[in-house]
């Protein structure tokens, strides 16, 4: 199996298996440009978010493939854990997807984020913005 | 985040939120700016905006949409500046209740402009509205047209306003219009019977002064193609030439109708119609899958048996305010009822008992059963509808059950979504909690417990206790519930946001004080749309 080599903003190194980064669009067409033999650096993705992603790609691949003994109700639940986290967190996970063009995650982070704005009154939602415009600068 | 990933979004977001959203900062509110072009639908019906926050609105959204989309608006004021915001070729659906002031040129330009729309609905519609309908023969992919509650029709049938070139369009599919006289009825009825919509109108839906012969025999002659028919009136006095057995056999031409609703509304009934007319028109129409039957005095059991005995594909059986029926006329149900069942409504028959009930024991399927008042029917009757599990609404009015019919039907094991028990006054707080306690009602969204005098705020407790929190909750009249009652509900719904309770009537509940109005700020009852008072 190929591997890539992907290096997060603080210039960790993380090692997947080629197949599992082409779920990213935008690991595929660096790919396609500079090639196998460089690693892939994401300066706009921090190494706890890296992580995330791929523990999350991996886990729907797992979860697709044949002989895949996981329910429905079990990749829900893994989704919903998955993005039970701190508002900033899930904020960085967002901006994460859609830098690294991960279609799925991004519609469920999206998902999440609209559910919370639903229905938290107007002052909460204001509230959650502002925390997360502060904690990241 | 970035303003692409907040259109994503908001893209997610309902209309409600969207306005919570773009209240909030500049940078959500630009974003929701940017996504108000792509909606499809802007019902607008249960906000109340002011005038220029609703031109803003309409501007950014219709006028720069891309796609179809469906508006319904609610006592807006239609002068000629809004009707330059509203005519555009991207308008599919139009609804205005209670609009008023129309522009005289207004459906004038939707005629010309809004070229697309293909539901249109107004009510009330009032005279000047009617005389420019006429321009409305531009709408040439015109489907729907409902004005169901007219003001005054004078004008709708002066030969030199000719409205009737304007409402009824070839294209029109289903036609609904109300408040008319046997005889515009029938001028109605042959200008929609033009060769060229004749076999293509699949509904028609009027509300007449009076139900005649003339009419119901103009509308099988001229509209053979028919799929649903719905004939209302309301008569405020008795009339000559009312519909007999002769009339009622003359809807048997139309084979091809899969619903059919005759229903007097008043406190009249059909006196000439016995069960012969019944009989003969029903032979001719065994396809129907929906029959609505009000107000007929004459007609027994046996009507009701050959109904459900001839109609195999019945999935609505409507058979309101008959003098006659008895639980005799459902006494071989089990061996003929027809099997899809689903819709089920006996109101005002005061004859029917609870044996009836044990005959509908068989109907699995059926998920709405509307009782209203049906004042023989008691606790006996509860416990044979306990056992049908996809029941989803009960309405039971002014019935006669108390608490211990409550009790089986707490032990069901459907899950009720409408539940009706006002006026029955036998029941307490008792049957209240546990009914609450049971199963069947965790899911219940719309809950009418007005009128029982001896209900209390145990009840209401019991209710936010056992987490069961309906959008629709009805109190009217209940003597016995309190400031206490007010204050649970606040206190519950600001602890589970995600919970809304969009109408809660409390009109002459005497024991709520001036205190239980301090619960009504913010930010209590966040989502209440309606409050009776």
């Amino acid at each position: 199996m190929v591997k890539v080599t992907l290096k997060s903003a603080e210039g960790d190194v993380f090692e997947v298996d080629e197949e599992l980064a082409l779920e990213s669009l935008m690991v595929k067409n660096m790919i396609e440009d500079v090639g196998l033999d460089s690693a892939i650096s994401l300066p706009n993705v921090s190494s706890t978010i890296l992580a995330k992603v791929i523990e999350y790609i991996k886990f729907h691949m797992d979860a697709q493939k044949d002989g895949s003994k996981k329910t429905s109700e079990e990749i829900k639940a893994f989704d919903d854990d998955f993005v039970n986290v701190g508002i900033p967190t899930l904020f960085e996970m967002v901006l994460a997807s859609n830098y690294l063009n991960v279609k799925s995650l991004l519609s469920l982070t999206c998902n999440t984020v609209a559910n919370m704005i639903k229905t938290k009154p107007p002052a909460e939602v204001k509230e959650m913005f502002t925390s997360a415009k502060q904690a990241k600068a | 985040l970035p303003l692409s990933v907040l259109q994503d979004i908001v893209s997610l977001l309902d209309l409600s939120s969207l306005f919570a959203a773009a209240s909030t900062c500049r940078v959500l509110k630009a974003a929701v700016d940017q996504e108000l072009p792509f909606l499809e639908n802007l019902h607008l019906e249960d906000y109340s905006l002011d005038r220029a926050t609703l031109k803003r609105l309409l501007t950014s959204s219709i006028g720069s949409s891309s796609s179809r989309l469906s508006l319904k608006l609610r006592g807006v004021a239609l002068e000629d500046d809004m009707v330059d915001l509203i005519a555009k070729p991207q308008l599919e659906e139009l609804h205005l209740e209670y609009c008023t002031e129309f522009s005289p040129g207004f459906f004038h330009d939707i005629g010309l402009t809004a070229r697309n729309l293909r539901r249109l609905s107004i009510n009330p519609c009032s005279d000047t509205t009617t005389m420019s309908l006429a321009s409305l023969q531009h709408c040439h992919s015109l489907e729907v047209c409902s004005c169901l509650f007219f003001i005054s029709l004078s004008l709708l049938f002066d030969p030199e306003v000719l409205v009737f070139g304007g409402i009824v369009l070839p294209s029109l599919l289903v036609l609904e219009i109300g408040g008319l006289s046997e005889e515009h009825g029938l001028k109605l009825i042959h200008a929609t019977a033009s060769p060229a919509s004749q076999y293509k109108l699949q509904r028609l839906s009027l509300v007449l002064y009076h139900i005649t012969d003339a009419i119901v025999q103009c509308v099988s002659e001229n509209l053979p193609m028919l799929l649903e028919l719905e004939l209302r009136d309301e008569p405020s006095e008795a009339y000559q030439n009312d519909l007999t057995d002769a009339g009622i056999q003359k809807l048997g031409a139309l084979t091809r109708l899969r619903r059919l609703s005759l229903v007097r509304g008043s406190k009249f009934f059909f006196k000439r119609i016995n069960d012969v007319g019944v009989f003969i028109m029903i032979h001719s129409l065994q396809q129907l899958e929906s029959i609505r039957l009000g107000g007929f005095s004459r007609i027994t059991d046996a009507s009701c048996a050959a109904i459900l005995y001839s109609c195999s594909k019945l999935h609505t059986f409507e058979l309101m305010k008959t003098s006659k029926l008895t639980d005799l006329a459902f006494h071989n149900l089990s061996s003929s009822v027809p099997r899809g069942l689903v819709n089920v409504n006996l109101s005002l028959n005061n004859l029917l008992s609870d044996d009836t009930l044990g005959h509908f024991v068989c109907c699995t399927t059926l998920e709405v059963l509307n009782l209203r008042g049906c004042r023989s029917i008691g606790d006996a009757g509860l416990r044979h509808i306990s056992k049908l599990c996809n029941l989803k609404t009960l309405l039971l009015d002014g019935s006669d059950v108390s608490d211990f019919g409550l009790y089986p039907l707490a032990k069901g094991k459907m899950s009720l979504i409408s539940l009706s028990l006002r006026a029955c006054t036998r029941v307490t707080d008792d049957g209240i909690v546990a009914l609450m306690a049971g199963r069947a009602a965790k899911t219940l969204k719309s809950l009418d417990l007005s009128l029982i005098p001896k209900l209390t705020d145990a009840s209401i407790l019991s209710l936010v206790q056992n987490g069961v929190l309906p959008a629709e909750l009805w109190l009217r009249n209940c003597y016995q519930i309190g400031d206490v009652s007010v204050m649970v509900l606040a206190t519950h719904l600001a602890m589970h946001p995600g919970r809304v309770l969009k109408l809660l009537d409390l009109w002459n509940c005497r024991k709520i004080t001036a205190d239980a109005l301090r619960w009504f700020k913010w930010p209590y009852f966040s989502g209440l749309r309606k409050l009776g008072v």
